[in-house]
């Protein structure tokens, strides 16, 4: 072994090196083009519709149970007792006959 | 040089491009895991961003929708029960005409009053005064002493009186219908005070 066959050494180690520099590049390089489809992602965009599709969902349920809400509030004043329709009554009798 | 030198320098030559090969790949793989990471989070953030504004528009429309029913379930209901209330009042009202109790010929005489206090003046030679025929008898012995001269007429009405000079320039209504009428805005607000207080309404 001399002097010569360790610079030839030397050449292939860089070489190695410079392989290695390459790969780096192309793995760089494969992420920077998945970043991109990522960025364009339409398979997001439809998880963005199920999404709303369930809030929907949800905000019905809530919405029906407000109006459940509403409907029993309704139904409390349209059950009046009658004595107190009559009292209602006898008010606007009293104010239209002004006694 | 001995070759065993030359041997440990080759080594030493290839642990070093070995070492360097493999700082270079992981360097790589964790910029690489960077740039994706960073797009993800992009896609995540303006995802999130715009699915947020489409939740609120969603819930402030539905959930907009569902009060606005309700309350006009709320209204519809209190409407009602206030209809049915006027229409007692009614029913109550006819029966005082009917009976002539002593609130009703108060009524009367008060609307008497009030009616020659609106109609007559200087230019006015004869009141007219409208009510129901059941009444025209009880009027008419109550405005025997009147100031002016004042004829009776016949007119559908459940009690009550209008009255008007002759040319019908004044007018003076005080009809149990036209007195009601008049009196709704105020009495539904009374009827609402006292019935929808407590239940929730």
């Amino acid at each position: 072994m001399s002097i010569a066959s360790i610079l030839l050494e030397e050449k292939k180690a860089m070489m190695y090196v410079e392989e290695a520099r390459k790969r780096a590049q192309e793995i760089i390089q494969r992420a920077r083009a998945e970043a991109e489809r990522i960025l364009r992602g339409s398979s997001d965009a439809e998880a963005m519709r199920m999404e709303l599709r369930r809030y929907e969902e949800s905000l019905k349920e809530e919405a029906e149970r407000i109006l459940s809400e509403y409907r029993a509030r309704a139904e409390r004043i349209r059950a009046i007792p009658e004595e107190l329709i009559e009292k209602a009554a006898d008010l606007v009798v009293r104010e239209v006959l002004g006694s | 040089m001995s070759s065993e030198q030359l041997e440990a320098l080759k080594e030493e030559i290839w642990r070093r491009a070995r070492e360097r090969a493999e700082r270079i790949l992981k360097e790589a793989e964790m910029e690489a895991e960077g740039i994706l990471e960073e797009a993800r989070k992009r896609v995540e953030e303006s995802l999130r961003s715009s699915l947020e504004s489409e939740k609120t528009l969603l819930r402030r429309r539905m959930l907009g929708r569902a009060l606005s029913e309700g309350r006009r379930m709320l209204i519809m209901a209190k409407s009602e029960v206030v209809e049915k209330v006027f229409a007692r009042a009614l029913e109550k009202l006819r029966s005082e005409a009917e009976s002539k109790s002593e609130a009703y010929r108060s009524f009367l005489r008060r609307s008497l009053e009030q009616a020659l206090d609106h109609v007559s003046g200087p230019d006015v030679d004869e009141v007219i005064v409208y009510a129901n025929e059941s009444d025209l008898d009880l009027i008419a012995s109550m405005i025997e002493n009147a100031p002016v001269s004042m004829r009776l007429e016949r007119a559908s009405m459940i009690g009550g009186l209008n009255a008007s000079d002759a040319g019908g320039q004044r007018i003076y209504y005080s009809s149990i219908e036209s007195r009601l009428e008049a009196l709704k805005p105020i009495l539904r607000e009374k009827i609402a005070a006292m019935l929808f207080r407590g239940v929730g309404a």
